[in-house]
């Protein structure tokens, strides 16, 4: 019946959409596949039977306890700190909210790398928390005393993580429990007050808010499980004497699936991604089935209805926000200040001054292979090369996914979409691993390819602009198009008044998460980049915040490049933030 | 110009919408079909006008049988204007404009419709902002734009309020009638049908035998 299905073969799909279907799908699947089948080859065992083996090294099982223990703790504390935020930000009127938004989201799209430099500005002599008496770092003072009584090695390491993963997830938390609060209708709750049930505050919580909430909070704590246990920046630099297996993946991938070299690192290699990529599928579908029940929650209120109602914060309630806000912007600031600080090596006098050393330094490149602008120039390289990949591949899947749901081929489109964001499901380390175990290993001309990292960052960034730009695809209503085709209109005029007008939105906020994405991308550029050269600024950070800090001047290098990588990356979020706005005010 | 239906079937997967139906109308005539809602009066514009594709049965403009597909020459006005919120009332009407007209002449000729519908100083308008009654004119005004030679109307005052209804359709009528453009209207409100048609049809005089279909 539809006017133009009938030039449209296959499904309704152009050929020319299924083969880029084809290739997006196999962008996910081939590297991880070449990768398992490579180790297969070199340890000449299965991917199971590593998985078996891999439980007798040490290493191993110490990091798969550490990383359950952590992203347990931290999903712990996310929710028991997030729950109330989400509250008080559903149910009270708030002045400046989109300010205040968008400084809650800020940690979870600042890159890993920045964050951890953040958090490391905060806990080493000069920070915030240093100057508290708290040496998390060092662990003397009360950590010392708490790690001799208790017998814990490294506690403040680990306090250091959880905070960083707290700070990082938050966001997560508010995102998926603040709408429910907001947009429940308020008569559910005055009804419950009138019933014998819901006389007591503990009855409307255990009646009302614990089912209405319960989906959402689950949703938020497996994925701040899933971001916490495949942690790897900040395990790197907060907690360097632990390992989670994406970090212990991220410091053996690098030399594995190489024919009679270190077998055994390529064994312990195939069974701990074998093992990893069976946790994250299982994670990922675990926090699926919660996010489905989690929207047939979503009464169809407005979503000022309960801020409306219950007009401004309470004094107690605005202090724990505003106040948790302030506290997030911390990490942030301290990378900036930690730039211009240099710690004293003035005889006995311990302390720390001010200096433009640290800038001075990352601009000659004296602490890395690049100076701090050819180092820019290959982020920005890379992040301008996956926006103009990703965005055309993930339109054209979106395209084709949304015009055979239009078709009644919702099934066939469901399957090929599950297929297409399988990069979420793995890692940045699993992708990287992929690249160096897989396609370069089998084809290790590709070592030369100078914007060889472009090709994970596509892969990883591609299933969000699917995300992006299907729903907003699907929300066109098929009358602009109709009556287009009314109108005589060339084939490009036709496109844009029938679908490319509209998203124009969608497609901004997409490249921008492409370009944030690329530019604090580290996972998978850390085993992927082998040239110097090719360097990008998250490498260059991580490079030169890895270097002994004997010499005063490493740390404040580490943060000026944080701080360069922070800032081109807030620009960038600027214009998705905008976009953002742009959408909401216009109800588009 | 003349345009005609034969033996036209517009079937779906729980049988016909309609089948078999014949209508003719003759060059700048006027017809209205009277009928109630779901009775297939909607498919049967978008079956003239090539959205919607005949099971079986032949379009015909004047000599001309008409492949599937849309036609240039045949337009169609929709219950609910279509307006692109992305263009501002002036952009929307120019889309109706030829790609052989030049700038100036197409700003021109969209003034002119403009003036024509009551709307000047419309131009710059967001669609947004308009009333039903407004949107609907800039859409009629889009249509008179690509001077068409059959203009089907799907009961294009409904999203008007009833006291400008019927001024409404005068004014439509008149300016199909001074472009002497053919005209389908489909309509359930006998008064408007009263002022805009040549020619009154009730549905079950354009598909008198039963369909197996029920819905449209």
């Amino acid at each position: 019946m539809n006017f133009a299905d009938s030039r449209r073969p296959l499904l309704g799909i152009h050929p020319l959409q299924w083969l880029v279907l084809a290739f997006v799908i196999a962008l996910g699947i081939v590297p991880l596949s070449l990768a398992f089948t490579r180790l297969w080859a070199v340890t000449g065992i299965t991917p199971w039977e590593a998985v078996t083996q891999v439980y007798e090294l040490p290493a191993a099982k110490d990091a798969l306890t550490f990383a359950v223990l952590e992203a347990t703790v931290s999903t712990a504390f996310t929710v028991a700190i997030g729950l109330p935020l989400a509250w008080a930000f559903g149910r009270y009127s708030w002045r400046r909210m989109r300010l205040k938004r968008s400084l809650l989201f800020l940690p979870f799209v600042t890159p890993p790398i920045v964050a951890a430099a953040g958090f490391l500005a905060l806990l080493s002599p000069g920070g915030i928390v240093y100057a508290l008496g708290i040496d998390l770092r060092g662990e003397t003072g009360i950590i010392g005393w708490m790690a001799s009584v208790t017998g814990w090695e490294h506690p403040g390491h680990f306090i250091a993580l959880i905070a960083a993963h707290v700070w990082f997830n938050l966001s997560l938390v508010v995102r998926f429990v603040e709408p429910v609060v907001a947009q429940l209708d308020p008569q559910w709750e005055e009804q419950l007050r009138l019933l014998p049930a819901g006389q007591t505050r503990l009855g409307r919580i255990q009646h009302l808010w614990m089912p209405i909430l319960g989906p959402a909070t689950t949703v938020a704590a497996a994925y701040t499980f899933f971001f916490s246990f495949t942690s790897f920046a900040m395990v790197k630099w907060l907690a360097p004497a632990s390992n989670t297996l994406e970090s212990l993946l991220g410091e053996m991938g690098g030399t594995a699936g190489i024919e009679g070299y270190r077998v055994d690192t390529s064994l312990a290699v195939l069974g701990i991604a074998t093992f990893q990529t069976v946790m994250m599928l299982l994670m990922l579908a675990l926090a699926g089935r919660f996010e489905r029940k989690h929207s047939q929650v979503l009464s169809l209120h407005h979503e000022t209805a309960n801020r409306k109602k219950h007009g401004a914060a309470p004094t107690a309630w605005a202090w724990f926000a505003n106040g948790l806000l302030v506290l997030l912007l911390a990490p942030l600031v301290s990378v900036v200040v930690a730039s211009f600080r240099v710690r004293s090596t003035n005889g006995a006098l311990a302390g720390s001054e001010w200096t433009l050393e640290g800038w001075k330094r990352a601009w000659s490149g004296d602490f890395s292979t690049v100076p701090v602008y050819d180092a820019l120039a290959n982020s920005l390289t890379y992040a301008a090369l996956t926006l103009v990949v990703a965005l055309p591949l993930g339109y054209a899947v979106a395209s084709s996914l949304v015009r055979l749901r239009q078709g009644g081929h919702r099934r066939v489109a469901g399957m090929l979409d599950s297929l297409c964001m399988l990069p979420l499901s793995m890692s940045a380390v699993m992708v990287g691993l992929g690249m160096v175990a897989g396609i370069l290993r089998w084809y290790p001309d590709l070592f030369s390819f100078p914007y060889l990292p472009v090709v994970p960052h596509v892969m990883l960034v591609l299933p969000f602009v699917i995300r992006l730009l299907t729903p907003a695809m699907e929300r066109i209503e098929p009358k602009f198009a109709e009556q287009a085709s009314l109108l005589s209109l060339s084939p490009f005029a036709f496109w844009w008044h029938s679908r490319g007008s509209f998203l124009v939105v969608p497609a901004t906020m997409a490249g921008s998460l492409c370009l944030a994405f690329s530019l604090g991308e580290f996972g998978a550029t850390y085993l992927v980049v082998r040239v110097g050269s090719w360097d990008s600024l998250s490498i260059m950070v991580d490079q030169v915040g890895s270097r002994p800090k004997f010499d005063p001047f490493v740390l404040p290098t580490a943060m000026a490049l944080a701080t360069v990588l922070m800032v081109v990356t807030l620009m960038v979020l600027t214009v998705n933030e905008r976009a953002r706005a742009w959408r909401v005010r216009h109800e588009v | 110009m003349r345009f005609e239906i034969k033996a036209g079937t517009v079937e779906v997967e729980h049988g016909a919408i309609f089948s078999g139906l014949d209508l003719a109308v003759t060059s700048g005539e006027i017809v209205t079909i009277l009928g109630p809602s779901g009775c297939g009066k909607t498919t049967l514009l978008r079956a003239c006008c090539g959205l919607t594709a005949l099971s079986s049965g032949e379009r015909w403009l004047g000599d001309e049988a008409l492949q599937p597909g849309i036609h240039p020459d045949i337009t169609l006005l929709f219950q609910q204007p279509v307006l692109y919120p992305h263009l501002n009332v002036a952009q929307n009407i120019a889309l109706g404009g030829s790609k052989a007209e030049g700038k100036k002449q197409l700003a021109d000729r969209v003034d002119a419709v403009l003036t024509a519908i009551g709307l000047d100083g419309f131009q710059q308008r967001g669609v947004a902002s308009l009333s039903g009654g407004e949107a609907q004119r800039v859409a009629f005004g889009r249509a008179l734009m690509q001077d068409p030679k059959v203009m089907l109307l799907d009961e294009p005052f409904a999203s008007v309020d009833v006291a400008r209804r019927l001024a409404l359709a005068e004014m439509t009528r008149e300016h199909l009638k001074e472009r002497n453009i053919t005209v389908i209207h489909v309509t359930h409100d006998e008064e408007e049908a009263n002022i805009m048609s040549d020619r009154l049809l009730r549905w079950s005089e354009v598909q008198p035998a039963p369909p197996d279909g029920e819905e449209e």
